[in-house]
């Protein structure tokens, strides 16, 4: 009933203020396309084993933030961790590992567009290239691929490996074949005819992945690997320095890389040679917690730390800027793994 | 229309009304262990036979609607954790004839993988008991008891019963009885769909399925007056899925398989006492994380053996006790490499009748171990009993929760500084008791550190420290009162408990524990027929650590109702059936877990 309400009081405002900006100018502005616009969207994953994944909505003012807005949009929960969320022009795919599905949804109104469950087990992440839906598929060691639009099912490329992370650039994908700090794989695959086209080696304990300018940054347990992405040969390699370990979450933005190691935040130009172990900033979290560092994101020269406070309370962002001058913070629902744009 | 029903078969059924009691017979107690006898300063919870009859197999539901105990079931017959007085899963003692039972592997005790059907009596004692009864008895102990009776009536019991989602439970019980022996065997299936429906929700439970066999077999053997020979065994074996909550999910399931023997030789000639046990635990679990394969699936495998010496010195007025014993745990299994605990311990115990109204006694268990740094544990206990009708009691104890295997063996992350958790406690209770009715009026404190949690240490290593520190209080109450009205004989028992248990960090109140618990009983016997309602009120409890008002879980009002009837000649047929969540109240003890709404039971009992 309150949930009715709520949709129903969102869609007579946004016709409300349809017809105001219409009166108001004359010049056509475009409409709203949704509560959920000009803002950040932050995925919580929830508690293992309970439904209550979330999706918590920040303005870019980080002035007014929504909670749990897939449940009042749509009623129910959204299920049990949400891992990643994948975008295109319209939609939000929120992948849900453990269950075992992707929520479709408008990005910007948060509507339920479709919940897709073929071939799915345990599903880690998602990307959109060529209309079509690639989803690493850690329960069948797979990639499996729908249309963007119709959602329909179109066909699962085996890998039989492990995979993890998914990236896209000029047609192809690169699939991470490492997680939990074992492997040095990435499989090459042609986005067009969803072939296994190549595959790469990079350094040992691979961890997370970033493409920009045409070159693929692999973080792993040593440093970073350089791959150029027209050739996929490995073009370089930096190495930590001073016993900088335990590293993850790698961004790259702007032609500088970013990444953290517990607590503390890592940057540097891209064309260092080697990595000192100096942070940008501490971000001092050092609640009783294994999860420190659970979710860092570069987005519009922000950085976005999460702190999970052991995941038993709401999660808390941290905003700084590039320069590691906090600006704000905010919180957010249990397990808050990322934050995406949503302009 | 339900309660119309109820009322309707209560009206119908009275007019059958004949005399059935039980006889109490002047036995021989062969107990384990007597806790009565050995709990000065303590209250006790005593829940009979008959009373263990009243309720489903599982022991979650009995603890629940008697004891102040609250417990987390992450849906109905699923993993069940309990909090005692506000402490953790850990911090609550098993013991099985006086054998503590709390799984190595986990440091706790899975209240719906023990079965009732199988034991004499289940005695709960609040507050600390580890130097009596070892790790975890810091919120309390739940003592299972099979007491052997030589020289008695033999019995023979069957017992079926039918319920909602096709939920099948058969018992025997046998005791055979000779001048010196008594022998008893014992046998329990359960089984259940356990598919139901969410209340208000177009859901059902999914995947929740579980069946369960628990067998056992107790022997006394009493040749003359000083020996006596007693061997307790229980086999328990079930496979149980794991709910879930949203379809898509992928379905799993968990078997497990515990063993318990227990062999026991006394020796008493007047004044002394020797006593030897030797106990052999074996508890073995496989997490099947797909149904149509074992790939991929986890297992572990221990094994507890136990030797104990006991020398008791029995005079006019004096108790006196000195033991010691040998505790070997091993444990194999995908994350166990052969791992081993070597624990030795000695204890004193001595209890002394000091004036004619007043008792007092006193334990001292000290520990030793390569793992982990264990306290010495104390206990001192009195009963001041200046009149008849009133009892004070006193008990200041030292107690300990020891680190599980995970915590002392997982691979790269041993810490040399390891200690066990411990807790002083301080508990002071009142007891009045007239004719018909008995009052016990109980406050405690306990100071709870060191509670080991898993922390970050160095990069992503992760290894257990000791750091929390918890403060808990509460009060307990509880009324008993029967009265015979003609024929008509009520019983009525209740119990409150208020609860406050505090992170002494951030002053929160722990998640999952209750400030509020009630439970009422009340019993009706007219000659062969007896009904029984039971309701307990539990109050809300937090589900986020900083208390968020907007998560907790909602109080609940949960009453169960039943009635038998006993017929033929002998009275040797019992008839029965019960209602389950009278009122469809839709609760959760766990969040997202929702429990099952109305649900029956009809059962046929024979007794030769």
């Amino acid at each position: 009933m309150i949930r009715k309400f709520i949709k129903f009081s969102t869609l007579s405002l946004a016709v409300l203020l349809g017809f105001t900006s219409c009166d108001d100018s004359d010049d056509p502005e475009p409409l709203p396309k949704g509560d959920f616009e000009n803002g950040y969207i932050v995925s919580n994953e929830g508690n293992f084993g309970s439904p209550n994944s979330s999706i918590t909505f920040i303005d870019s003012d980080f002035l007014q933030e929504t909670n749990t807005v897939f449940s009042s949009i749509n009623g129910g929960n959204l299920g049990d961790i949400l891992q990643s969320i994948a975008f295109d022009d319209d939609y939000a795919f929120l992948v849900v590992n453990n269950s075992n599905k992707i929520e479709v949804v408008n990005r910007y109104t948060f509507n339920s567009v479709k919940t897709i469950t073929d071939s799915i087990e345990l599903p880690r992440y998602a990307v959109v290239e060529n209309d079509k839906l690639f989803v690493t598929n850690s329960g069948k060691q797979s990639v499996e691929v729908f249309d963007a639009n119709s959602f329909e099912y179109i066909t699962q490329i085996a890998l039989n490996k492990t995979v993890e992370e998914i990236k896209e650039d000029n047609g192809k994908l690169y699939v991470m074949n490492a997680a939990w700090g074992y492997g040095n794989e990435i499989t090459v695959i042609d986005a067009s005819t969803n072939a296994v086209i190549d595959s790469v080696t990079v350094g040992d304990g691979l961890n997370s992945m970033e493409i920009e300018d045409g070159i693929l940054y692999a973080l792993h347990s040593t440093g970073i690997t350089k791959v150029n992405t027209s050739t996929n040969d490995v073009i370089g390699e930096i190495a930590f320095e001073d016993g900088l370990s335990s590293v993850s979450k790698l961004e790259v933005e702007d032609d500088y890389i970013y990444f953290i190691s517990g607590s503390k935040i890592f940057k540097y130009a891209t064309d260092v040679t080697s990595m000192a172990n100096t942070e940008l900033l501490d971000t001092q979290v050092n609640d009783a917690s294994w999860f420190i560092g659970y979710g860092f994101n570069v987005v519009n020269d922000k950085l976005f730390y999460t702190d999970v406070k052991g995941f038993t309370e709401n999660s808390e962002v941290k905003v700084y800027d590039l320069d590691g001058t906090l600006i704000t913070s905010f919180s957010a629902g249990i397990g808050a793994n990322g934050v995406y744009d949503n302009d | 229309m339900r309660y119309n029903i109820v009322i309707i078969i209560f009206l119908f059924t009275i007019p059958c009304f004949s005399q059935v009691t039980s006889t109490v017979l002047d036995t021989v107690f062969l107990s384990a262990d007597k806790l009565e006898d050995k709990s000065v300063g303590q209250p006790i919870i005593k829940i009979s036979k008959a009373l263990l009859k009243n309720y489903r197999p599982q022991l979650t539901e009995v603890l629940q609607f008697e004891t102040p105990i609250y417990f987390k079931e992450n849906g109905f017959g699923m993993v069940s954790s309990a909090s005692f007085r506000g402490t953790t899963a850990q911090q609550t003692a098993v013991v099985w004839n006086g054998i503590n039972i709390n799984s190595p592997f986990l440091g706790q005790t899975d209240f719906n993988l023990i079965n009732t059907q199988n034991i004499s009596e289940v005695l709960v004692r609040p507050g600390g008991g580890s130097s009596q009864f070892g790790t975890g008895a810091i919120g309390g102990v739940v003592y299972l008891n099979n007491n052997l009776d030589i020289d008695t009536e033999n019995t023979h019991e069957i017992y079926t019963s039918y319920g909602s989602f096709n939920t099948k439970n058969l018992s025997t019980n046998h005791s055979i009885s000779g001048a010196k022996t008594n022998l008893q065997i014992g046998l329990s299936y359960l089984d259940s769909d356990n598919d139901y429906e969410y209340i208000d929700s177009d859901q059902r439970n999914e995947n929740g399925q579980f069946y369960n066999i628990n067998a056992s077999l107790n022997a006394a053997y009493k040749p003359n007056a000083k020996n006596s020979f007693s061997i307790y065994s229980n086999w328990f074996t079930g496979e149980r899925h794991l709910s879930i909550i949203e379809t898509t999910q992928t379905r799993n399931k968990y078997s497990d398989e515990h063993i318990r023997v227990l062999g026991k030789y006394q020796y008493n000639s007047g004044k002394n006492q020797s006593t030897v046990k030797l106990a052999l635990i074996n508890e073995k679990y496989r997490f099947y994380p797909d149904l149509d394969t074992s790939e991929g699936s986890n297992n572990g495998n221990g094994w507890t053996y136990i030797a104990n010496y006991n020398y008791q010195l029995q005079l006019k007025k004096l108790l006196f006790n000195v033991g010691g014993e040998y505790n070997l745990a091993t444990a194999t299994g995908t994350n166990y490499d052969n791992v081993q605990r070597n624990t030795g311990s000695a204890n004193v115990y001595l209890k002394h009748k000091l004036a004619k109204n007043f008792t007092y006694q006193a334990t001292l268990r000290g520990e030793l171990n390569e793992d982990y740094d264990s306290p010495l544990l104390f206990s001192v206990g009195t009963s001041w009993h200046p009149f008849v009708e009133y009892t004070l009691k006193t008990s200041i104890s030292k107690n300990y929760r020891i680190p599980t295997f995970n915590d002392l063996y997982w691979p790269g992350a041993e810490n040399p500084d390891l200690k066990a958790e411990s807790s002083l406690q301080y508990e002071l209770s009142n007891e009045i008791h007239l004719r018909n009715l008995k009052f016990t009026l109980t406050g405690y404190y306990n100071d709870i550190k060191d509670l080991i949690r898993w922390l970050p240490y160095s990069g992503d290593l992760w290894r257990p420290v000791n750091t929390n520190k918890v403060q808990s209080y509460g009060i307990e109450t509880n009324l008993q009162y029967g009265i015979s009205l003609g024929d008509h004989q009520f019983k009525i028992n209740t119990l409150y408990s208020y609860t406050v248990s505090k992170n002494k960090e951030t002053d929160y109140q722990l998640i999952y524990v209750p400030y509020h618990k009630a439970t009422l009983g009340v019993s009706y016997k007219i000659a062969d027929f007896s009904a029984r309602l039971n309701t307990i009120y539990t109050g809300e409890v937090f589900t986020y650590s900083n208390n968020n008002p907007d998560t907790v879980l909602n109080d609940f009002l949960l009453t169960n109702l039943s009635m038998n009837y006993a017929f033929t000649k002998n009275r040797n047929w019992i008839v029965g059936g019960g209602v389950n969540n009278l009122f469809n109240t839709n609760y959760e003890t766990k969040a997202y877990r929702p429990m099952p709404g109305t649900n029956y039971h009809i059962n046929l009992t024979l007794k030769l």
